[in-house]
């Protein structure tokens, strides 16, 4: 029961820096050095594609021989997008080419994307996004002779999409506590401490793990803003008197759970939403009535680009928020195309692209640019084989990577290629096993948003098992 | 065995006049069968001890009363409280499970044969009414619950938005067989038009070796994952068996998932053709056929069963069909996550393991001595029976421990104060809101759209950087509530409270409450404030929280020169008063 009390202590206190700043599990780690570097405003967005977004239907092989042992494999299914009613195309000349500058990495192969990617075709073109490629959770490094025959370790439940989202974004499957996203704003956090870090981590697309710090709990932000507990903030609702106002102090004091002795863990946890629900939606609505209006139009019915908008107003009153180190969640789903994928593919990559271009134009508008790196995610690729007219689980996947400090117009990875023989494959279906790890993909963000080596190898452990911790995107080193 | 209804318990129930009590003189449950089968599943089992002497379930107060109703109902009303003190929550769940369904698709049959004839939101509009209206409420119950489980989603964006008549017959298939057999259920949703498109074996095909083609895995895959066995194996009180690693050892591997996504090809719609396009009207919302020449006549290989080359399709479901139901893990999986959805979201092992018993054996004795189920394994009112007169739950005076009880679900959280405050009319269909509530702005939850198969929340949710989390404590629905959605459901209640909710027929006031026996009590809000705390969390305000609401509305004046005025500060003290209670720990937690 002092846990309760001390729980009780917090909230009435009714200070906001210890709401947010304050270890939720009593856990104010006591690091040696905080470490990170927190000059200036920086900020980390990571689109959640969900459902597993197939990396074979995204880059595209544009040279002739891969062209074609692509056909090879998935050619019928290739030719259902040209059937669809004003649908797309995989032809090889309807392919938008990458001109990347390391092209001579990949010898003859060449890569495009299909058209409904053109906006991100226009950032990869003009240096402000790379696509990093057969990435995806590893304990180390592997290939199917390997984990065949059981000399390296695998992440466990790969294929479970709830697991899998789990794990690229905490490094565990369903349950873990802490998520790299979440630990990087806690460093980052515990440098600054004069900053509000209830603004430090915010997702727009419910409680996920990837937000989940040691010292910082995620603020799930109202996409186009909050209009507050209407009986608080309404004030006809409870009238205009003395007495009024006594009721409406009382009802504040009520919603936040002050004084009240929890009598279970779960009372402790809704009272402690309740205050939060009161006191940083207060602080949210106080800084976002501040928000810049943006010139460049909103793209209609794309709820990635309207939750994107929300970041970047966020992102535009950081200043009165107090926060200089931020990481973002938002997300959108429908990406498990089983079936219709030919359907679905070509809208779903419209909604990606479009929402990337207006988040650019947005960060640009407000001079952040330069200061905002954002990246796809999704919990795993696709098979190689299809099963008609969609795609099953896979491992590996490719991501995009966009912004200002981003070392664009390149491709940082190998590219699995189409032989189903080759060590790239594993298990029935083609299963592509992952080239680059989810933590040197993290850690290459994480040594930009300010991070240390020791802080890096802190949240990620399995970071030594892998020849580099910086895949070079962000400009440090290739 | 004592399997009818005495004289005297049914006389009272006769005299309490609770809802639909008279069907519980047809008798018990199952045809009181025997007890002599042991599931059909070969070898029989060693006989179980004799069960310990069953806890009293009589209802000695009206906070007993609304505590029981609270798990079994869409919320306690005020005829039921009353009703059901001096009387024994055994007699009243017998009488429950012989209340006949109330289905949905039969409504929606007299408005179009065909999806297209049918609004989008009707299947959605008469779930709520029923949830709201319906005399079988513990069958609603349980049919929600069990949409959780066996989730298909008419949400905007899925392939059954839009599909009204599909998603009715999948609604009254969880419904029917609520407290019928899981086994059957497994196979009726297996066969419905609704799992095949949600989950994509709608048509799946065998392996095609001149393409390179594969079955679709996706049903193959959940079924294991969500429906049966899980991930892991399990111990019978639901906990992780270890390996020699001291790791969870994984149920099943791609090769299992591979091997019986061949078993749910060659199935299509109910037509003389395998391809035939347009499917009939009534296709859309009867069983799917199984093609022979459809089904892959590859041998089969899963979890160490295998079908032999050539087996036709239906025989190869029921085969893998039984297998996932008959596997060890079914019992305690779905035992758990059933404990979940009514009582306690992290429950004891040892809870657990006494309901899968009862999943396993079909049979589970009520505090009166009744027995119900059908002593078949898979017996839902066997398992809900043990679900909620566990002998760690059913005492309900007993202090509970700190790590006991749930966040209410917020569609509850609604339902149950549309039937505290008889609300009326009881029409969803008229009301703007109850279209959607899946928003973060409103409920984050409707019934039948979650937002994938992985349903609203997960069984297996730890709350992040909170005191549940920290004892490790699963806690579904705390997935759910985060700042925003707080936020969403106060002002959601708000409208509904305050009689503001904007409708589709203006001429139509949907969903008007009765606050008569609140006003009654507006001059003395210690009075009002205790009858709320009784009516809504079973007397469990607690005085902190008590005497603020009492203060609060206590500050409100009423008394006014201007009669009008005085009326409407009136009424402010009754809506504050229950969107106070309505917002307390000790309602938006159920304990």
């Amino acid at each position: 029961m002092t846990r309760l009390s001390r729980r009780g202590f917090l909230r009435g206190s009714g200070a906001l820096t210890a709401l947010g700043g304050t270890g939720l599990l009593g856990l104010m780690a006591n690091r040696a050095a905080h470490a990170a570097d927190t000059s200036g405003y920086k900020a980390i967005v990571c689109v959640f594609l969900y459902g597993g977004m197939d990396q074979f239907d995204t880059l595209l092989p544009t040279d002739e021989a891969s062209y074609q042992a692509l056909r090879d494999v998935r050619g019928p299914f290739l030719d259902r997008y040209d059937a669809q009613a004003g649908g797309s195309s995989r032809a090889r000349d309807a392919i938008l080419t990458l001109n990347p500058e390391n092209a001579v990495d990949f010898g003859g192969r060449g890569f495009g994307l299909p058209r409904e990617l053109a906006g991100l075709h226009g950032l990869f073109e003009a240096g402000n996004a790379a696509i990093v490629t057969d990435v995806g959770p590893l304990i180390e490094p592997a290939s199917r002779d390997a984990i065949e025959s059981g000399r390296v370790r695998i992440p466990d439940r790969l294929f479970s999409h709830n697991d899998q989202q789990s794990t690229w974004m905490s490094l565990g499957t369903e349950g873990t506590q802490f998520g790299w996203g979440g630990l990087m704003a806690s460093h980052a956090a515990q440098s600054a401490p004069s900053e509000n870090s209830a603004f430090s981590a915010i997702s727009t697309t419910g409680n996920q793990v990837f937000l989940s710090g040691d010292t910082v709990r995620q603020y799930s932000a109202p996409v186009g803003g909050s209009s507050g507990i209407a009986y608080l903030g309404e004030e006809w609702l409870l009238g205009y008197n003395e007495g009024s106002d006594e009721a409406r102090r009382l009802l504040d004091q009520h919603l936040r759970g002050l004084d009240v002795d929890p009598a279970s863990l779960f009372r402790a946890d809704i009272l402690d939403m309740g205050n939060r629900a009161v006191e940083i939606d207060r602080q949210f609505r106080e800084a976002y009535a501040l928000r810049p209006e943006f010139r460049t139009p909103e793209p209609d019915s794309n709820w990635l680009a309207f939750q994107l908008r929300t970041v970047a107003e966020m992102i535009a009153v950081q200043n009165t928020l107090n926060v200089s180190r931020q990481v973002f969640l938002v997300g959108i789903g429908g990406f498990d195309t089983h079936s219709n994928q030919a359907g679905d593919m070509p809208y779903l990559h419209g909604q990606i692209s479009e929402g990337l271009v207006y988040f650019a134009q947005l960060l640009n508008e407000i001079g952040r640019f330069n200061d905002v790196v954002t990246f796809t995610a999704s919990e795993f690729g696709r098979t190689l084989l299809v099963n008609g007219d969609g795609t099953d689980h896979g491992w590996a996947g490719h991501q995009f990577v966009m912004g200002g400090p981003v070392r664009g117009r390149r491709i940082y990875g190998d590219v699995a290629d189409y032989d189903l023989d080759s060590q790239r494959y594993w298990e029935s279906g083609g299963r592509p096993v992952p080239t680059t790890s989810v933590d040197q993909f993290a850690a290459t963000l994480g040594r930009w948003f300010g991070l240390n080596n020791g802080e890096l190898a802190e949240i990620f452990p399995n970071l030594a098992n892998f020849d580099t911790a910086d895949l070079g995107f962000m400009g440090v080193s290739v | 065995m004592n399997c009818g209804v005495s004289g005297v318990r049914a006389a009272h129930l006769l005299a309490g006049s609770l809802i639909a009590f008279a069907v519980v003189l047809g008798g018990c449950t199952g045809g009181g069968s025997d007890g002599g089968g042991s599931g059909g599943s070969g070898t029989a089992p060693p006989p179980p001890p004799p069960p310990p002497p069953p806890p009293p379930s009589m209802i000695d107060s009206e906070n007993e009363a609304v505590e029981f109703l609270t798990r079994t109902t869409f919320g306690p009303t005020g005829e039921e409280i009353e009703a059901l003190v001096g009387r024994d929550a055994s007699d009243w769940f017998q009488a429950q499970l012989n209340v006949p369904a109330t289905l949905v698709k039969p409504r929606l049959l007299a408005m179009g044969q065909r999806n297209e004839d049918v609004e989008w939101y009707w299947p959605s509009a008469l779930t709520w009414n029923n949830m709201i209206t319906a005399d079988d409420q513990l069958r609603q119950r349980m049919a929600l619950a069990l949409s959780q489980i066996l989730v298909v989603s008419e949400a905007e964006g899925s392939v059954l938005s839009g599909q009204p008549l599909t998603v009715a017959e999948y609604m009254d298939i969880l419904n029917r067989n609520a407290f019928g057999n899981y086994r059957d259920l497994l196979e009726e949703v297996t066969y419905s038009v609704a799992m095949a498109q949600y989950l994509t074996y709608l048509r799946n095909r065998p392996d095609n070796p001149k393409t390179g083609e594969v079955p679709d895995e996706n049903y193959a895959r959940e079924i294991m994952q969500l429906f049966t066995i899980g991930l892991v194996e399990l111990n019978p009180d639901g906990t992780a068996r270890t390996g020699v690693d001291g790791r969870p050892i994984p149920t099943y591997d791609n090769a299992d998932v591979a091997g019986l996504a061949r078993v749910f090809t060659g199935l299509s719609f109910d037509e003389d053709e395998f391809w035939s396009w347009p499917p009939a009207e009534d296709s859309w919302h009867t069983p799917l056929r199984a093609f022979p020449e459809n089904h892959s006549g590859d041998e089969k290989r899963f979890l160490g069963t295998v079908i032999s080359p050539g087996t036709g399709p239906d025989e190869s479901i029921d085969t893998a069909l039984d297998t996932l139901f008959n596997h060890p893990n079914t019992a305690p999986f779905i035992s758990r996550q059933l404990i979940q959805r009514f009582t306690t979201s992290d429950p004891d092992p040892a809870y657990v393991g006494r309901v899968a018993t009862a999943f396993d054996e079909g049979r589970f004795t009520l505090p009166n001595g009744d027995s119900v189920g059908t002593g078949e394994r898979g017996d839902l009112a066997a398992t809900l029976a043990s679900v909620l007169f566990d002998e760690s739950v059913a005492d309900l005076e007993a202090d509970m421990p700190e790590t006991f009880g749930k966040v209410r679900e917020p569609v509850i959280r609604f339902t149950q104060w549309a039937r505290a405050f008889d609300a009326a009319p009881v029409a969803a269909e008229n009301e703007w809101r109850l279209w959607n509530t899946g928003r973060v702005e409103s409920l984050s939850q409707h019934p039948y759209r979650s937002p994938s198969v992985f349903n609203f929340y997960r069984p297996g949710y730890v709350s992040p950087g909170t005191e549940t989390g920290a004892a490790g404590l699963t806690a579904p629905e705390l997935q759910i509530v985060n700042e925003a959605s707080a936020i969403g459901y106060m002002d959601f209640i708000t409208g509904y409270i305050r009689n503001q909710t904007g409708t589709v027929d203006e001429a139509i006031d949907s969903f008007v409450p009765d606050y008569s026996e609140e006003f009654a009590l507006v001059e003395d809000p210690a009075a009002l404030v205790d009858h709320l705390d009784v009516l809504l969390t079973g007397g469990r305000l607690g005085t902190v929280a008590r005497d603020r609401i009492v203060a609060a509305v206590t500050a409100l004046p009423v008394d006014f020169d201007d009669a009008e005025r005085s009326e409407r500060f009136r009424n402010r003290r009754v809506e504050l008063a229950i969107f106070m209670v309505m917002t307390s720990d000790a309602y938006l937690v159920q304990d």
